[in-house]
């Protein structure tokens, strides 16, 4: 049970109701995440913004590597609640269950090019606490391979929002 | 030196360019974060909505709370950019020198009540890879000391915000 007092859909405000309404109206429930962010509007929207903009929307990353960066950040970062979600999302998004499951059994298990593999590597890499320690070579790497300045920015921007939004649910004990 | 190619100001997307006309005006340069997420627009945009919503409005925890979350959590993740960014920052938001300094030394070395020192080493703890270990009875300590929900909540979204933009401040050796 989460640390904390979760909101039902009738305490939250006018504007998170409206967000919430076509997720009800699909999938008859909210989840955990969704009522802890619904707590401070400001947060809720914050976040929502990236998700959107970094996550759903089409970007220069495909979903999969982008579903792939979800589940192994949340993963490293002992987040099962946000694991889980992911998995849901990763499906929608498109996903085969095979290839859930490959991601979720590591980088090296993937059916994926080497150019995919790296840099997921050098995601999970960024996500430790020892990202200072990232030499321009391991950048440069990743560039001699074919991938692009945005597109790296785009990896590391995800990394980092799970790197936020995994504080958030591992503090409050969502899914627990 | 930033481990990519930093753009400069002719170089950005008309839409940050607007953003940043104000801030090139009053201090005459852009500092290298804001050149970093500038490489990608969709990046820059949800950045600078959570850096506005969370830190510079006025919101439920003081400007001191909130600039000594982001000095203690970026000393934490090793991020030199973004304490030197912070302390520029702090001073702009009305902390006193002397104030940045104490924060600067650790909390124990705060002049502050010990409820605040109580939120601020909780969100050292929820910076941390071992935040799935923290219990509710630790919220609801800090609840017993007069923080809200909403106060705790906003206070770990800010920690998790700098546990964002440090990773990003982090691999591309902004600063260095």
């Amino acid at each position: 049970m989460a640390h904390i007092k979760l909101p039902e859909f009738e305490e939250m405000s006018s504007a998170i109701q409206d967000k919430a309404r076509p997720i009800l109206e699909k999938t008859g429930k909210l989840g955990d995440i969704f009522k802890l962010l619904a707590i401070d509007e400001k947060v809720y929207f914050a976040t929502d913004g990236m998700i959107q903009k970094y996550l759903l929307d089409e970007t220069t990353l495909s979903y999969e590597i982008k579903e792939a960066i979800a589940l192994l950040i949340s993963k490293e970062n002992g987040c099962k609640m946000c694991v889980d979600v992911h998995k849901s999302i990763a499906k929608m998004l498109g996903l085969s269950e095979k290839k859930i499951e490959e991601i979720l059994a590591g980088v090296e298990s993937m059916n994926n090019s080497d150019k995919d593999k790296a840099l997921l590597n050098f995601c999970i890499k960024a996500s430790g606490k020892e990202s200072y320690k990232i030499l321009k070579e391991e950048i440069d790497a990743l560039k001699e391979m074919g991938w692009s300045d945005v597109q790296i920015i785009e990896a590391v921007a995800i990394t980092g929002y799970f790197n936020y939004i995994n504080t958030l649910s591992n503090v409050f004990g969502l899914g627990e | 030196m930033a481990h990519i190619k930093l753009p400069e100001f002719e170089e950005m997307t008309p839409a940050i360019q607007e953003k940043l006309k104000p801030v090139l005006k009053i201090t005459g340069n852009i500092g290298e974060i804001s050149k970093l997420l500038a490489i990608d627009e969709k990046v820059y945009m949800a950045t600078d909505a959570m850096a506005q919503g969370f830190l510079l409005n006025k919101t439920e925890l003081s400007y001191e709370i909130k600039e000594a979350i982001a000095l203690l959590i970026s000393e934490e993740n090793g991020c030199k950019m973004c304490v030197g960014l912070h302390k520029t920052i702090a001073k702009a938001l009305g902390l006193s020198e002397k104030k940045i300094e104490e924060i600067s030394a650790g909390v124990e070395s705060m002049n502050n009540h010990d409820n605040e020192k109580a939120l601020l080493n909780f969100c050292i703890k929820a910076s941390r890879k071992d935040n799935y270990k923290i219990l509710k009875e630790e919220i609801d300590a800090l609840k017993d000391m007069g923080w809200s929900d909403v106060q705790v909540i906003e206070a770990v979204a800010i920690t998790g915000y700098f546990n964002y933009i440090n990773t990003l401040s982090n691999v591309f050796g902004l600063g260095e």
